[in-house]
Order: C-alpha cells, then structure tokens, then sequence
C-alpha cells in the first residue's frame, strides 16, 4: 500500500508483534499442557479406559458326610450391558433384542427393575447358540458384555432342598443390614437353610479384576496391577448321608409328611425330609414373582419344613412318657392292671373312647403300650398331676427346640398348669385334659424332629443330644474342623425305667398284637412306637418313632405322614422299608457313617 | 492462458507450500479420525464413518477449483462487485432461518442441490471485500467515521449469525475490522482505547486464582498510560480511557465476589472450560486436554490416537480436531501446525505492504487476520483457554463451508501476491 513514509512498515511490525504473542501464547500453553503435565495427561488418558469388575467368588461347596457333593456351582456365560444403555431406544439395547429375538417388552421390564449400578443384566445363563449371536454381531453391540460367572447348582434338584436352603441375589434390605459392606447389587446370598445359615463362610471373597476397555465398552485386555484373585467359599460337610436322604425322600414322595433320621450315638442328622419338597435350582439366579407366589401359596406348602417347624400331636408314641411318668413316681409298676378295656372310659359325664372300640380286656403297662391301649393310660393319668406328666415330657425334651443349627424350629407345645390356667382361666378346666394328654392328644404339640430325638435318647444312652446338621467345615488350608457330640440333658428317667421302656417298645413291633408288626425287618430287632394322631384338621396323621437296632442302637428315626389314617399301617412300613434299606446297606458295608472314607 | 501461466509464476510460493502442507495435515487427521484404533474393535459404531474422508477431499477440489477462479479474476472485480457480495451474503444470512433446515436447534445450513452449505463462513468472505472496499476509501480519513461505518457493515452480519446462534463466528466478524481499520490508518491508541476496557476485564478474570495477576495488570495499566502519552489523544481522551480500565480492572474482582457459588460456578464453566466441570461442555474440553496432553512431545503416533481412538473425544473430526493432531503428532505436530498459520500471516502482512492498490493490500491483510484469528481461537478453545463457541480450524476442521471460505480467502490472498503491482 502508497502509505506516508515508513508508516505502513511500522504498523506491519506491530501487527507481527502482536500475532507472534498469541502464538507464542498459545505455544505456552501447548508447552505446559503437553511437556510439564504430560504426566498427568497421560494417567487421565490411561484412567478412562480401565475399569475395574468384581470378581464373584464360587460359593463353598456343601457334601454329605461322605464327601457326595450336594450344593456347587456352574460356570455360566453371562450377558450384561452397560446400565447407560439400559434404556429403551439405545440402539445396543434395540439390537440386541432384534438378534436373540426377546420379546421386548419383557427385556425391558427386567432392565427398568435391575438393581445393579454399573451394569445390567440382560441374561444369567447364555446358551451356546446366544453366545455364537452375540459374538458374531459383537461390534454392533458396544458396551454390551459376555462374561463367566458362577452360578449356585444344587446336584440332585429338590435332595435335601429344605436343609440346603437356596440362594438368592441381594437386595436393599441385604446390602442395609451388612455393616461391612460386602455385597453390591448382583451378589448371590444364601436365604434359608445352610446356605443362609453358614453365609458368611459359604460366600467366599470377592476378588476384583482391572480391565482396559475399548471405545465400544469391550475388554481387549488385562491389568495385573490392582487385580485381585477371588477366593473360593468354605466347603461344608454335612451330617447327611445322601442315599439315606435320597431313599427317605422316596418313600415320602406323594404324601404330606416329613421323615428324620438321627444317628443314635452322636444326634447326627442322617437324613431329613419333608414333603412335598421344591427344587432349590429354580431359586437360583432369581425365581419369577410368580413361581415364587405359587411354591408360597400353594396349600400343601413345599417351601415348608415340616420335619422341624411343623407342629402335630404326638399321638400314641407319647404314652412312652406317660408310662414314665407313672413308673419315675412311683404310681404304678410294669405289672399294674387297671379295670379291664372296655373300649371307652367314663370321667365324671364324660365319655373316653379307646381306638379299639372292643376293647382290650385287662393288661399290664407293657401290654397297654404294645397294644397302645387308650384306656389303660387314662386310668394311669388318674393317679398323675398333671405338673408330673409335663416334668417327664419336658425331660424327654418336649415342648423346646432341639438346637439344631437351622433356623426357625418350632418349640412345640406342652401344657403345663398355668398354660391351662391361662388359656381357660384357673376354674375353667378340668382334669380330663390330663386324659387327653396322657394318650398324646390334647393340647400336645412336637415336631418329627423331638420325637426322632426323645427315641434316640430312650434307645441310647437315657440322654438327649444336641441334633447336627453340620459336620465340618472345611478351610482349604487348615484341618477339618469337626463338631463334637454334645449332651444336652441330665438322664432322662432312670435305667430300669428306661430297660422297661425299651422292652416295650420291641414288643410293640414284636409281639403278634403288637401295632407296629409293619415295621419290622429281617435279622434286626426294631423298637417303635405307632401313633395315630387326631387333630381338627381332617383325617389321623400316622406316626410311627423307632429306632434299631433294640439291642445296640444305631439310628432313631421318627416319620408322620399327614391326614393318612393309622400310623400302623402308613407310618410303620415307611420306616420299616428305610430300616431295611439302612441295614442292607450296613451289611454289604456301603458306608454311609464314616464321614470322608469315599474321599472329597 | 499464458497470461494465467504468467500470473501462477509470480504467486507467492512460500504461502502456497504453507497453504499444501495444512491440506496434507488436514486430510490425513481427518482419516485418522475415521479410523479405529488397531487391535481394538473393529466397525465400532461411534467412530466416524471413512465416507467423511472422501467428502472432504471433494470440497478440497472444489475449493481450489474455485481458488483458482477467483485467482484467475481481476482485483477490480471483487471490488467492484463488493457490496454486491455483502449484499447477497447478508441475503443468504437471512434465508437461513426461512428455508434452512433446523438441525440440533440451530439455523446454520441452506441446502443447495445435494450441497449443504453454512452461508456465515462464505458470509466471511464477502464482509472482507466490503470492508476493503469500505476501508479503501475512507483511507486517512477521520477515525471515528471509519470505525462508525466498519460498525455499521459489520453489525448485519454479526447479529444474523448471533441469532443462528454461532457466537464464534459472529465475533469474527467484529475481529475482522480490528486488523483492517488499522491497515487503513486508524492509530492503534484509537484501537486499544476501545478495546483495553474488555483486556483489563480479561487479565483480572483469568488471573483470578494466579497471584501475579495483579501484577500483570498494572504493567498492562502502565503501558496504557505510556501509549497515551506517545499518543496524540486529548488529555480529557486518556483520563477517561484509563479510568474506565481502572474501574473495570478491579471492578470485576468486585463483583466476583459478590456472585453467589452456583453464578459463579456458570460463569466458570462457560469462560474456563473443563476445569470444574467433565461433563457437560466441560466434557469436551476436558477430554481435548486429556488428549493432547497425553500426546506429550512426540505424540502417540498417527493413528495410535487412543481418546480419539476410543472416542472419549465426541466433536474430533470437527472443532476439537486439533486435539487429535495434539494427540497424535505430539508437541512438534501442533507447534508445526501454528507455525505454518504464522507463516501464512506473515506472508499476508508481506503481500500487503508489497500490494499497491489500497481494496488489494486491505484483502491481504484480512485475509491473513482471518487464518489469524481462526487458528488462534480454535488452538486455545481445545487447549481449554477461551470459552468454547464454536470456530473451525482452516483447512483441518471436517466440514464443507469451512474448507471453501478458507480456499476462497487463500485464492485471494495469492491472487493479490501475484498481482501486487496493478494499481
């Protein structure tokens, strides 16, 4: 540009002046971001592509006594996506719903009700034709994830289901109540049954794994640094022998009842059952609300376990303690006769009917428990109080739980005085409750469980043992640690009452008259008790208690089925059959005692 | 056509190599932009698609096609034709928001066949020749007449493009005059007593946690005084210029501390980006930082980009594409790239001192301010110093308009080198 003099060339160097500031600005800056905190950059840059995943520990595995595995787990493909795409639109989401072919609706629910923070859950178990899909279309699927997670398998489906428990995954209330902060949205947690009860063992650590992640939400690869290895839960071994369990299972099955084995020596649980049982699989990874309601709601109640919260009246099998009660005070001796059986007995204008509506004819204490005679034991509660007859049951450990390690035993019910004073007021009763009781009605209330225990303890030893479920815990690295037998009772009732007691209840199974002739075994002397139990709800519930061999005991086993008549006829040839199959077993030296001989 | 010969001969050979080498860079991160990183997945869905590659090597051709048109022309045309171009210009503008398509809540695009264009780049360059033509005449003339009327062709411009909103490139067009009107004989006293005001507001807002800053301004205060007194201004003139910068210099810190956290907090997250806040808009700007920073000196090597490669960086084949040379090239790369913008200036500042008609030395010098500013303002948008609105970076930046404003302003800047000495 004409300009005047060297104006213009001055002005051209201002302008230079200034631009060659900006760009050294600039500069400067480029030099302070790149140069002096690169470092920084760099840990920034590096952070945005790690990402940190837990690690589930597998769940400990539960045995029987022999080392049978009951409970372990499945490594099972696992389909997740990042919980920002969870929502419906996201074209991930969308695609993936298209290639598996969901019903959409259905996903979407599930991803709206997932509690999982980081990722969501589309499927627990991948099967490998999902996994070839979704593999396949994998980078049209960013932030969407195939991982391997364990999942909890329960061998033998509904074996053992009410004593194993099943496991679920946490919730609110679960991650509230965990003050150390363990579990996170996904975790599985044991709910019932051993998997509740021994959580905290079971469980495991959780390790945690450092991942870099690509721009599509992928793994391409590993950090070792900061990773963490997972460690397996406890392996528990439990009392149980699995074909005792199997074959108590198979002899209930179709019935209502329940079944409890104990070993004599040790109060062992060697099997339990209750029927009809559930399959504690279905529980895991999540039940639908609906099967759920419908296990919950249906009437003959599977999620239940009869054979220690359910409550009957003893039935007949209780006049054992009456007898005792009669013998330990001193009012009768095994040679008492009463007035002869006529087949019921009048109290004031009351009428007490005998089962056997003949009659029995006069007998003597053992002959009135062989036949289970009603009315001989409402002439012997004549001479009771009924203070005495509550002591005895309460010494034959009636009317409080056992102690096994499960939780929600139920205590039963035994009637004292003031439970009656309470319960009529202190002139509203009279003394033919003392009647009802003394043949096991009434008022009464035990569980299977009491009974097997009360019979155990008048076979064995005159004590009650604490029952167990669990045998040992097995810590990888340190020894078994394993549960003594442990008394719980002074002697229940002295030895001759005991002896008498004893030889009754062969009779009982032995003698040509005797109600429990359906429960006998060849080569093998069984003592047992029939019952036949009363109750408001319908048809007898049939009892039969035993326990064998008589001379040197191994296993009580005490064994009700629901609403099904004479505990003779229903009851007997169950425990009958499983004694059978026990000592058959016992003889080819099947082990079925020795905890760990066919190894881990 | 040898006369076309003629004139290529004695073009500017040094601004055209600048001009080829920021093509080359252009184009080759703008694929790397498409590309996944290697040994990630492949065909991720939010990388940009290799399709944008070849678009923009077809605007490139069509730039320099028109490049070399508008090179072939005769200054006295554009000049000529002027106020024409601002005129058609300011019509484009307007039809924006009454035949444009609303895309993402802003009227920026008209649609011209299979074309889509964003009239306020073009728009740039016909406010250039305006204001050359405008300045041309008013050469020598009373100052404050000359700074009313670049005020009054500049205003049009700027508030359409405000509305569309693009407030990077509605600044531009204020810029633009700055250089333009001292080119023309404004004095630079003139100049800076409008505009120290908002430097002296800048230095203590920036400086707000650096305990220098105060420093920084009363040297910046003491140099203003100095100016005022080597200056011919009226003793009245600098009382009032000084007071004014002396009221808004502590004023600001004033009335910083009288706004409440949550203001303050909006006016931190508009003016320093990506510091306080990683979502949001600050999220770009933090991931730009991310990006370059961790390039360190030598850069991770082109197309070893991982926040580009794993696409923490959302607009980067757009504004934030100088992080990905950042990124990629290192420090060396992105001081290379500013480098070759200097040249272009200086070359500019060169042909306009050489050029001898008066529209022809304005053109060069706005031309160059225009590679200028852009570059200057892109570079410290993705660096995290200047608020983030929005400006393309010449001939790097993806994108059609941009590439054609830029290749018709380089055609003119080197269509006046060749034809410095017309008259």
């Amino acid at each position: 540009m004409v300009s005047d003099g060297g104006g213009m060339e001055s002005r051209a160097r201002l302008l230079l002046l200034v631009q060659f500031l900006a760009y050294a600005m600039v500069a400067l800056s480029l030099i302070s971001t790149q140069v002096i905190r690169r470092d920084y950059y760099t840990g920034l840059a590096l952070r945005n592509r790690q990402v940190t995943q837990r690690i589930r520990a597998p769940r400990g595995i539960i045995a029987d006594r022999n080392g049978v595995v009951l409970a372990d787990n499945v490594y099972q493909a696992r389909l997740t996506i990042a919980s920002s795409r969870a929502h419906p639109g996201d074209p991930a989401l969308e695609k993936l719903i298209e290639l598996l072919g969901f019903d959409r609706d259905v996903i979407l629910q599930r991803v709206a009700a997932s509690s999982e923070s980081d990722r969501v859950t589309i499927l627990r178990h991948a099967d490998p034709k999902q996994i070839a899909v979704v593999e396949e279309h994998f980078s049209m699927l960013p932030d969407v994830q195939l991982d391997v997670q364990p999942r909890r398998r329960y061998h033998f489906g509904s074996l053992a289901a009410h004593l194993l428990g099943y496991v679920g995954e946490v919730n609110a209330q679960d991650m509230e109540n965990d003050p150390t902060g363990f579990y996170q949205p996904g975790d599985v947690i044991g709910r019932s049954g051993v998997e509740g009860l021994a959580e905290e063992q079971l469980r495991g650590v959780h390790g945690r794994r450092v991942v870099e992640v690509n721009v599509a939400g992928h793994v391409v690869g590993e950090v070792p640094k900061g990773s963490r290895q997972a460690v397996r839960g406890v392996k528990i071994y439990l009392t149980l022998s699995q074909p005792l369990q199997a074959k108590l299972e198979s002899l209930l099955e179709g019935k209502r009842g329940a079944g409890v084995v104990l070993e004599v020596s040790t109060g062992d649980v060697l099997a339990m059952a209750s029927a009809p049982t559930f399959d504690p699989n279905e529980f895991t990874g999540g039940i639908s609300a609906d099967r759920y309601a419908e296990l919950r709601d249906d009437p003959a109640t599977p999620l239940f376990n009869r054979a220690l919260r359910g409550t009957y009246p003893p039935g007949s099998p209780y006049k054992l303690i009456t007898a005792a009660a009669g013998l330990e005070t001193g009012k009768v001796t095994p040679s008492t006769r009463f007035a002869a059986c006529t087949g019921s007995y009048r109290l004031g204008n009351r009428i007490f009917r005998c089962w056997k509506a003949s009659g029995h004819g006069t007998l003597d204490l053992m002959g009135a428990i062989a036949q289970s005679c009603d009315v001989y034991f409402y002439q012997l509660a004549e001479l009771l109080t009924i203070d005495e007859l509550d002591h005895t049951a309460t010494r034959f450990g009636l009317g409080r739980p056992t102690g096994i390690e499960l939780s929600g035993e139920a205590s039963g019910l035994v009637p004292d005085k003031a439970y009656y004073d309470r319960r009529f007021g202190p002139r509203g009763w009279t003394r033919g409750v003392l009647l009802n009781n003394a043949i096991g009605q009434g008022e009464l209330l035990v569980t299977p469980l009491q009974m097997a225990r009360t019979f155990a303890g008048i076979g064995g030893d005159g004590h009650l043992y604490r029952p167990h479920l669990i045998l040992a815990r097995d810590y990888a690295s340190r020894a078994i640690e394993k549960r003594q037998p442990r008394r719980v009772s002074d002697a229940m009732a002295s030895t001759s009452t005991l002896e008498f007691l004893r030889k009754a209840l062969v009779a009982v199974v032995g003698w040509q008259e005797g109600t429990g002739g359906l429960a006998r075994v060849e080569g093998v002397t069984v003592a047992g008790k029939t019952g036949t139990a009363q109750n408001p709800r319908g048809e007898d519930h049939a009892w039969f208690v035993a326990y064998a061999p008589a001379e040197r005991p191994e296993i009580a086993v005490a064994v009700i089925v629901e609403n099904a008549g004479h505990g003779g006829e229903i009851a007997a040839p169950i425990v009958g059959e499983l004694l059978r199959t026990y000592f058959h077993w016992q003889k080819e030296q099947v082990s079925l005692l020795q905890p760990g001989r066919s190894g881990r | 056509m040898r006369r076309y010969l003629q004139l290529l001969s004695r073009m500017d050979l040094t601004t055209l190599g600048a001009w080829a080498a920021l093509v080359v860079i252009g184009l080759a991160t703008v694929y790397s932009c498409t590309q996944p990183l290697p040994g990630g997945a492949e065909g991720v869905h939010r990388m940009v698609g290799v399709g944008i590659f070849y678009n923009q090597i077809l605007w490139l051709i069509l730039g320099v096609a028109m490049a070399a048109v508008i090179f072939a022309l005769p200054l006295r045309f554009f000049e000529t034709f002027a106020f024409l171009f601002y005129g058609l210009a300011i019509v484009a503008l307007i039809a924006v928001f009454l035949y444009g398509p609303q895309r993402a809540g802003t009227h920026r695009w008209l649609s011209l066949g299979p074309l889509s264009l964003q009239p306020s780049e073009l728009a740039k360059v016909a406010f250039l020749f305006a204001l050359a033509r405008f300045l041309a005449v008013r050469r020598g003339k009373g100052a404050l007449f000359t700074v009313a009327g670049v005020l009054l062709l500049a205003l049009p411009p700027f508030l359409l493009v405000l509305k569309e909103p693009d407030l990077g490139t509605a600044l531009m067009f204020l810029a633009l005059g700055v250089p333009m009107m001292y080119w023309s004989g404004v004095r630079a006293s003139f100049l800076l007593a409008l505009v120290s005001p908002l430097i002296s507001a800048l230095i203590m807002f920036y400086g707000q946690e650096v305990l220098l800053s105060n420093w920084v301004w009363a040297i910046y205060i003491i140099v203003l005084l100095v100016t005022m007194f080597t200056s011919r201004l009226y003793m009245l003139q600098s009382v009032i210029l000084v007071g004014v910068n002396l009221a808004t210099g502590l004023g600001v810190p004033l009335l910083w501390a009288k706004l409440k956290p949550y203001q303050q907090e909006r006016i931190l997250t508009f003016f320093k980006p990506g510091e306080t806040d990683h979502l949001g808009t600050g999220y770009q700007v933090y991931q730009s930082k991310v990006a370059i920073g961790s390039g360190g000196l030598l850069g991770k090597g082109y197309l070893h980009g991982t926040q580009k490669g794993l696409a923490f960086l959302p607009e980067r084949h757009t504004d934030f594409i100088f992080s990905v040379v950042g990124e990629e090239l290192g420090l060396w790369g992105a001081l290379l790239v500013l480098a070759l913008f200097s040249v272009i200036f200086y070359r500019a500042v060169k042909i306009a001192l050489q050029a001898k008609r008066s529209f022809a030395s304005l053109v060069a010098i706005g031309a160059g301010s225009y590679f200028f500013f852009q570059s200057v303002v892109n570079v410290s948008i993705t660096l995290g110093l200047l608020p983030v609105t929005g400006l393309p970076l010449p001939f790097i930046t993806y994108g059609g308009s941009s590439m054609l404003a830029s290749c018709l302003m380089m055609g003119m800047l080197l269509n006046v080198s060749a034809r410095w000495s017309e008259v």
